[in-house]
């Protein structure tokens, strides 16, 4: 068993890999100068400064970000361009040296050159870690823009929120879509099964915005019925500080009801249909005839004997139903304003704080594939036959 | 022997399910509302006589015309209302998108008094011509305007960045299923001319046409799709030179020496790497980073939900290489392009359909999230998304929480019914 997992873990590093290049490239091309809004912000309260203090400080930053490094343990380029190209960190002008270079290069710039420069590198300090970093690895996106926070600081708040809403919301769906799956496997044909199949399809096919926004209109809205708390994730002002745990609960409970709904009803459809399609595979196979000509009631039947068996697709669902969830979040934290990864990320788009939009896709992509591989964990621990692979 | 007929075509399926036709006639109806939208919706009417002239203002493209002395600005939005025709014939909802009716803003219920304002300064209930049947946004734009315009929004970016998906999802789904890890053999310098074509493909992508692809994402539109669209024709171009320099090398020295291709295996990481990023959350910050289009949305949909087809496409070739026909197929000696293309590929076809139609539904539900909360789409067009999300802040506009709601549900609803329509008939 631990051997299986160890091997399943090995496959998964590879596409931890490919995760964090897709995060570096983008975190690489993203608009505007930190540097530039460093020196700024630092030199706002100061006195005039010449403009020759300026480009040291600019220089200063840039080593302190890593920013002189080369982007990528090797680089791709024409030929007619330098392999230093890297050490300028002013945009505009690289620009104009690139397009010198172009003029001048005649053939050369059709022709690729291929640049090794070893573990020095942008990549593998932003990874993990060297000058004036920890790394990712060890949890250190870089700071934020607009706050002046380091981003796990900021995020790990966020990131409890937005834990508890989807792991609760799975369980939730699983706690009530299975008990649906197994009675309309029962009978297929009976009217429960009929009409729970007709309004499960409807609110699969409901948008999550467009249900979060109904509910809000319709429970807390003061011209129609204000039972629940139209936003937030606890009262105004906050918790007691004696108060314990259990209190903490009860008193986020009237906010946490509508966000969970959202967060539930579109993955019903899907988990019971399954369970009960599982489960009727299973009713037609020789043990439950053994079971029934043993005399156990249906109720064992059912519960112990076929829902055991096809637990099977269940877990899959598990690895699929997780990133609907992450990605979700945007949308019904921003309806609920629930202060978690997904409101986090709308606002960090909106004040144009890249660092936080970076760390938070690659924090929910790694956090998707440890989903991807607590399935296939799970799925060996319930087959034993899958561990032969 | 008569050979009986193994595949289903779109006229048994249409024949034998009435839920089905349903569906697809509400599907067509969409389709004809996004195409007829100009028609449906504008403020200029269809037909009008003033100063004895006809005039045709919807499908003039011209911006000014001269009656006698008098000139006539044809984008006046309120204009066309309170001018003195002789006869004039409006479009059933008679307001563009975004023409703002200032008379009815903010927010005006379909069954409120709604008013206008004549040239002299009177002011008069609305005639039935020119009511607002829906109701009106915040600014005063008219929400079935904006929501017939919005369907050709929300149909265009499922449908194309499908078109995109289910491309690349049948290619890569087949070329794995069908060959699998062990039967792809390719020789010695075919792979090190895949590998040169590799690097040269990504210096053409990142380097020389770096430029022009940045201009494109920054420009949007036709214009970008037509760069990336040219620039993937250079590299398969690129690909194929190459692959078939390897071939004719390893022909003339006459090297026998084969190495597996494990195609699979690599099509399955990609498909796990692609399917552990949220779309919606790439998406948005590639926003960030260029300037948000649908042209962009549809091409990062497209690249980004192939995967499902391609896992689909891939088990029905599984399935279908064990099968006689392809048996025989091997045996009369046809290559396997044909026997890919020809005889599995319209055997699969319904099996993968339903994928591409859950596609759409989720493509449509993508774009519809996204101009909800306002990231990562162009903020200047009105969506269907977007009119719900102005109904956030005012919960007693139900008008703009309950239709426009209503299309994208029910948008979604036929789709998935399509879909799962489709994967009944078997």
């Amino acid at each position: 068993m631990w051997r299986y997992a160890l091997k399943r873990f090995f496959w998964f590093i590879p596409t931890l890999f490919a995760v964090t290049i897709i995060g570096f490239v983008l975190l690489a091309n993203a608009p505007g100068d930190p540097v530039n809004s460093l020196v700024l912000s630092s030199n706002s309260g100061g006195s005039m400064q010449s403009i020759k203090d300026l480009e040291i400080q600019k220089k200063y930053w840039s080593k302190q970000l890593g920013l002189d490094l080369p982007l990528f343990y090797f680089s791709v380029q024409r030929l007619s361009e330098p392999d230093t190209l890297y050490k300028i960190t002013d945009e505009a002008q690289l620009k104009k040296l690139k397009a010198d270079l172009k003029i001048n290069g005649g053939f050369k710039n059709y022709i690729p050159k291929i640049t090794w420069y070893g573990f020095h590198n942008q990549y593998h300090r932003w990874l993990f870690g060297g000058n004036n970093s920890n790394g990712i690895v060890r949890g250190d996106f870089g700071m934020s823009i607009s706050k002046k926070e380091p981003v796990i600081v900021i995020l790990k708040d966020k990131l409890i929120w937005s834990l508890t809403f989807s792991i609760l919301s799975i369980l939730l769906a699983y706690v009530i879509s299975i008990p649906i799956g197994i009675r309309m496997a029962k009978d297929p044909e009976s009217r429960f099964s009929k009409i729970s199949q007709f309004v499960l399809f409807l609110l699969y096919s409901m948008p999550s915005f467009f249900m979060g926004v109904l509910l809000l209109m319709l429970f807390a809205n003061p011209d129609v019925l204000s039972v629940f708390p139209p936003s937030g994730i606890k009262p105004i002002e906050g918790y007691d500080d004696q108060s314990s745990l259990f209190t903490k609960i009860c008193d986020s409970l009237p906010y946490m009801i509508l966000p969970l709904i959202c967060y539930t009803y579109a993955s019903l459809a899907f988990i019971s249909r399954l369970t009960a399609t599982s489960i009727t595979e299973q009713l037609g196979l020789d043990y439950i005839k053994t079971a029934k000509a043993k005399g156990l009631s249906e109720k064992t039947i059912l519960w112990k004997h076929a829902l055991k068996n096809s637990a099977l697709p269940l877990i899959t669902v598990f690895s699929s139903v997780f990133p609907g969830v992450v990605g979700g979040s945007v949308i019904i934290e921003s309806i609920f304003t629930i202060p978690g990864m997904g409101l986090e990320t709308v606002r960090a788009i909106i004040s144009h704080d890249y660092p936080v939009v970076i760390a938070v896709i690659t924090l929910s992509s790694v956090l998707t594939i440890f989903s991807y591989l607590l399935a296939d964990i799970l799925y060996a621990w319930v087959d034993p036959r899958i561990r032969t692979y | 022997m008569k050979l009986k007929q193994t595949y289903i075509t779109f006229n048994d399926i249409l024949s034998k399910n009435r839920i089905m036709r349903r569906c697809i006639k509400v599907f067509f109806a969409f389709i004809v509302i996004a195409i007829l939208a100009p028609v449906l919706a504008n403020d200029r009417p269809l037909i009008c006589k003033y100063k004895g002239e006809w005039l045709f203002p919807v499908f003039s493209s011209k911006n000014l015309i001269f009656i006698g002395s008098e000139s006539i600005n044809y984008n006046m939005a309120k204009g066309w209302k309170t001018l003195e025709t002789e006869f004039s014939f409006f479009p059933p909802c008679a307001y563009s998108p975004n023409s703002i009716d200032a008379d009815n803003a903010p927010r005006k219920s379909p069954f409120d008094s709604q008013t206008m304002t004549l040239k002299n300064g009177e002011m008069k209930a609305l005639p039935y011509k020119f009511r607002h049947w829906l109701g009106t946004t915040q600014n005063g734009n008219d929400v079935l305007s904006c929501l017939v315009h919005g369907t050709k929004i929300s149909l265009s970016v499922g449908i194309f960045s499908m078109l995109i998906a289910s491309l690349l999802g049948i290619v890569f789904g087949a070329s794995a299923g069908y060959f699998q890890n062990n039967t792809l053999k390719i020789g010695v310098f075919q792979i090190i001319f895949l590998i040169l074509v590799t690097f040269f493909n990504y210096f053409l992508c990142f380097i020389i046409r770096a430029d022009k692809l940045s201009e494109g994402f920054q420009s949007g539109g036709i214009w970008l799709i037509y760069q990336v669209m040219f620039t993937i024709y250079l590299v398969i171009q690129n690909t194929v030179i190459f692959l078939w320099l390897g071939k004719w090398i390893d022909k003339k020295f006459n090297i026998d020496h084969k190495i597996n291709f494990p195609i699979d295996t690599i099509v399955m990481r990609l498909i796990e790497i692609l399917n552990s990023i949220p779309t919606l959350l790439l998406i948005i910050a590639m926003s960030a980073i260029t300037k948000p289009s649908f042209s962009l949305l549809i091409v990062i949909i497209g690249f980004l939900s192939w995967t499902g087809i391609a896992r689909i496409t891939r088990a029905e070739y599984m399935k279908a290489k064990q099968l006689d026909y392809v048996t025989s197929c091997k045996a009369i000696g046809l290559g396997y392009y044909r026997i890919i293309a020809r005889h599995i590929l319209p055997n699969v076809l319904p099996v993968i359909l339903v994928q591409v139609v859950f596609g759409l539904a989720g493509a449509v539900l993508i774009e519809a999230s996204l101009s909800f909360i306002g990231v990562g789409v162009p903020l200047d067009i009105i969506t269907w998304g977007s009119l719900l999300n102005e109904a956030r802040d005012h919960f007693s506009a139900w008008w703009l929480v309950v239709f426009p709601g209503l299309c994208v549900f029910t948008l979604i609803f036929v789709y998935n019914k399509i879909a799962v329509e489709i994967s009944k008939i078997k």
